[in-house]
């Protein structure tokens, strides 16, 4: 079983670089890019300055300006844990006159020979002392021996990057020569291999040094990092999702074995009817009934339930538990008050799901209980509840489990619609947003995300299968 | 039904010697199959019902300009008679309605029984597909429909008293028809009234009218997405099951990929980030997303059929790669896969109708979804969530009611 499990989670990486990739290629091949900003009416890229400094901003956060694969490259090098460090190139776009003021500043750089440019002399001296495996000393010798001395470095920087923000710029200059006050201790390496990495007009990417690293799924559009915002929305998705799975299957099994026990009776008819129909209830039109006739104050019966969110606006205050007493008589408490919000979203997800698991499940306690066992034990007369439950019941579970891999990526869709209409800030309404807003970061780690629990959970099932049924085997 | 699911399983079995006329024994033993299998649908209410509701839609989506349109049918102006709404007919409409009459006109030649025995079924779907693809090509060329009119002209002129004589359709509305001529030019919904069965949108446009025109997106979207995955899946199973080794191998981690990324997601993310969209933007996208489940459907026929006897037997003859594939296989293996696409034409018209729902759908064009996007809005009233949202549900039912009755007429256990 661990071999097969093992050799499953190796499977799981090609197809988990497809998911990204599909949904990385579809992203960038669409115009406008990240943020779909810097286009104007016509389409075309806008050339005004605003929209230069939100390109040049991209360039440098994204490094848009690569072609797609070295993007998706890059970006897969930034989230995953074993990579290669990323190192600049400083762009060498400088005007003649520029040129000559770089060399004249420049004159006391020991490797940058006189043809060359200022932005690459900066760059080699930069990376020289921050990408070699050398000792804290001695890359704090060679960066302080190749520029000379403090102040020609800062005049230096001073032209790295014309196109940097003056926020940015600095930055850039106080956390270098801060680095040359103290040495370029083993600290200040990591802050020039970051300065320099600015520094970049364009995030030119060279794969140096194979290295552990945390990984890092980047900043929103907005410049949050993206794992805040998983985070927030991550507890809520679970939390639906733990309450609309057990009631998928509860209310499954409870139909299902009746409907079974006298099939074609009328319970059984009755029930197919209502399941069919709920199956095919679009969930878009299901939640935008409830919400107008339970949830609008405008009905003659009041508003039932709330239009939206986990919580009322002063839950906070409420104590946990219900309690009668204070101001208004009755407290609905914090734990009521969110079984209140969330009634109407859980139900909205629940009702397709457990129309189909009903069904897979009367059919296949249909078929065990014409299984011979169960002849058997009613032969020898054992009651027939017993039968029902021990011999038909576990026996018939199997569909069951394999269907949890699929209600997974339903409830992944049903969450996007229910969370919308419900405005609900859990994964779906956060994939929705980040489409909207062409965030690339966050659309990619959604995907990470989904493409993660949906094959997780497929593993999941094919084990619990081997649990459930002594028959499989996979080793 | 004297046919059993055996022997329709195995149309290349060899000649049974009862065929008559000039038909081969095997266009016979298909048609008999296919009228079989019809009947078989046909005698379960699920499909019945189901089917008339297709068909309903259909007859209401090819028609719709002649329901519901702000051109009226007939008009007799200064003594001169003309009739604006054909004038104003779109190539797309012309060739509906080409397409829906040649397949009327080829169902009744195919009722009468000596010119079935000449012209057989399976020819007559070709004369069918070649009518439609060259009203498809021809119809844009020739027609040139007159650029954008004021919708509104024609009721304002017969309020003035300008014409002799007007007829109107049913419903005097086009569905982009915003009504600008009522003197209060405020932005509300106006509930269901005589003038307008169910109600306005915001813009004023008639919900009733939006509705019928929408029909057509809605099955257009369905039946033409569905028709690309099943043409993909069929070829990326086909070549999976045949070819199997390493083709299998790369074909099956495709099928992974494509079925762990959740469809709608995907979806939105390619919708929300193209600026412009269009109904065929949206066809391809539903259908490149949704083929994997007749890829492996289609695999494991063909895994199952390679190794039957007429296979072996026609690879033996010495029949190329490609007759087997698609002279032996494909007409065996295919069958079971209708099921799918029937459901399959239910859940596109889904993620069309909830991508509208989410405001990523056409712009300016008649959706369900879209209506029922309408009903979020502030002051809308009940039409605008009932009549969509029964439309949708009574459709995406239907549809599943005749896969139902397809997976029944076609299991072999039930035949009796």
């Amino acid at each position: 079983m661990t071999t097969y499990i093992l050799r499953r989670l190796m499977l799981m990486v090609p197809t988990l670089l497809g998911v990204l990739a599909v949904v990385f290629f579809v992203m960038a091949a669409a115009p406008g890019g990240v943020g779909g900003s810097g286009l104007d009416l016509e389409g075309a890229q806008n050339q005004d300055e605003d929209a230069k400094r939100v390109q040049r901003q991209m360039q440098r956060r994204y490094g848009t300006d690569l072609p797609a694969y070295q993007q998706f490259f890059r970006w897969m090098n930034q989230v995953s844990p074993v990579g290669f460090r990323m190192s600049a190139q400083v762009r060498a776009g400088y005007g003649d006159a520029d040129r000559a003021e770089a060399a004249a500043a420049l004159s006391g750089l020991a490797l940058a020979e006189r043809d060359r440019d200022l932005g690459a002399a900066v760059d080699l001296a930069l990376e020289f002392a921050a990408y070699r495996d050398q000792t804290p000393g001695e890359a704090a010798g060679e960066l302080a021996g190749v520029l000379g001395s403090a102040s020609s470095a800062v005049s230096a920087l001073h032209w790295v990057d014309s196109t940097l923000s003056p926020g940015d710029r600095e930055r850039l200059l106080a956390g270098l020569t801060q680095s040359y006050a103290n040495g370029l201790r083993n600290g200040q390496l990591a802050a020039v291999r970051e300065l320099s990495f600015e520094a970049a007009g364009a995030s030119r990417v060279r794969f140096d040094r194979p290295a552990v690293k945390m990984p890092d799924l980047g900043e929103t559009l907005k410049g949050r990092s993206v794992v805040d915002r998983l985070s927030e929305a991550l507890p809520i998705s679970i939390l639906l999702n733990l309450l609309t799975i057990p009631l998928i299957y509860l209310v499954a099994i409870v139909t299902g074995v009746y409907a079974a026990r006298r099939a074609g009776g009328a319970f059984d008819l009755s029930s197919g009817v209502v399941l069919i129909t709920l199956w095919c209830l679009p969930t878009i039109w299901v939640g935008q009934l409830m919400l107008q006739y339970l949830a609008s104050a405008q009905q003659p019966w009041g508003q039932l339930f709330p239009t939206g969110g986990l919580h009322s606006l002063r839950a906070e205050e409420l104590p946990f538990l219900p309690r009668w007493g204070g101001e208004d008589g009755f407290e609905a408490g914090w734990l009521l008050d969110s079984l209140w919000h969330l009634a109407l979203p859980v139900v909205c997800l629940t009702y397709g799901g457990f129309a189909v698991a009903s069904r897979v499940m009367r059919g296949s306690v249909l078929d065990a209980l014409s299984a011979d066992y169960v002849r058997t034990a009613r032969a020898k007369g054992v009651h027939p509840r017993v039968v029902l439950w021990s011999h038909v019941f576990r026996n018939s579970l199997l569909p069951l489990i394999t269907m949890a891999a699929s209600i997974l990526p339903a409830l992944f869709a049903g969450t996007v619609i229910v969370e919308t209409i419900f405005s609900i800030n859990g994964m779906g309404k956060l994939a929705v947003d980040a489409a909207f807003a062409k965030d690339r970061e966050l659309m990619m780690a959604v995907t990470l995300l989904g493409g993660i629990l949906g094959l997780i959970s497929e593993l999941i099932r094919d084990v619990c299968y081997a649990i459930a049924d002594p028959r499989v085997s996979y080793d | 039904m004297t046919t059993t699911a055996t022997q329709l399983g195995q149309a290349d079995g060899g000649p049974d010697g009862s065929a008559p006329d000039s038909q081969t024994p095997n266009e016979l033993r298909e048609q008999k199959w296919l009228a079989a299998v019809g009947q078989r649908v046909l005698g379960q209410w699920g499909g019945r019902i189901g089917l008339v509701w297709v068909v309903l839609l259909s007859v209401i989506a090819v028609f719709a300009p002649f329901l519901a349109s702000s051109h009226p049918l007939l008009m007799t102006k200064d003594g001169v008679t003309t009739s604006p709404l054909l004038e104003h007919l779109s190539a797309a409409d012309v060739v509906l309605l080409v397409a829906f009459f040649a397949a009327l006109l080829l169902w009744v030649v195919g009722l009468l029984r000596p010119v079935n025995a000449a012209f057989g079924g399976g020819s007559r779907a070709w004369v069918w597909v070649g009518v439609t693809l060259g009203a498809i090509v021809v119809c844009p060329l020739v027609m040139s429909p007159p650029p954008l009119t004021v919708l509104s002209q024609y009721r304002e002129a017969e309020a003035a008293g300008e014409l002799e004589r007007v007829v109107f359709t049913v419903l005097p509305f086009s569905a982009t028809d915003r009504q600008a001529e009522r003197p209060t030019r405020d932005k509300s919904f106006r509930p269901p009234s005589a003038r307008h069965p169910m109600g306005t949108t915001l813009s004023g446009a008639d919900v009733m009218s939006r509705m019928i025109h929408a029909t057509r997106v809605a099955l257009a979207v369905g039946v033409i997405a569905t028709g690309l995955s099943l043409v993909i899946g069929i070829a990326v199973g086909g070549m999976m099951g045949y070819f199997s080794g390493v083709v299998d191998l790369l074909g099956m981690r495709l099928v992974e990929v494509f079925s762990a990324i959740p469809v709608l997601f995907l979806l939105i993310i390619i919708v929300a980030t193209r600026d412009e969209r269009n109904i065929y933007l949206m066809m391809t996208v539903i259908g490149l997303l949704s083929w994997v489940g007749y890829a492996l459907y289609i695999r494991a026929e063909f895994l199952k059929l390679r190794q039957a006897d007429y296979v072996q037997a026609a690879r033996a003859v010495g029949v190329s790669v490609p007759g087997i594939l698609f002279r032996h296989l494909l007409p065996n293996g295919v069958t079971p896969v209708l099921v799918l696409a029937s459901f399959g034409v239910a859940s596109a018209i889904l993620y069309e109708s909830t991508l509208s729902f989410l405001g990523l759908g056409l712009v300016d064009e008649p959706s369900w979804g879209g209506l029922l996007n309408e009903a979020r809005k502030a002051g809308t009233h009940w039409g605008l969530v009932w009549f969509p949202g029964l439309a949708i549900f009574l459709t995406v039912f239907a549809l599943n009611l005749v896969g139902d009755a397809l997976r029944e007429a076609l299991d072999p256990r039930s035949v009796k």
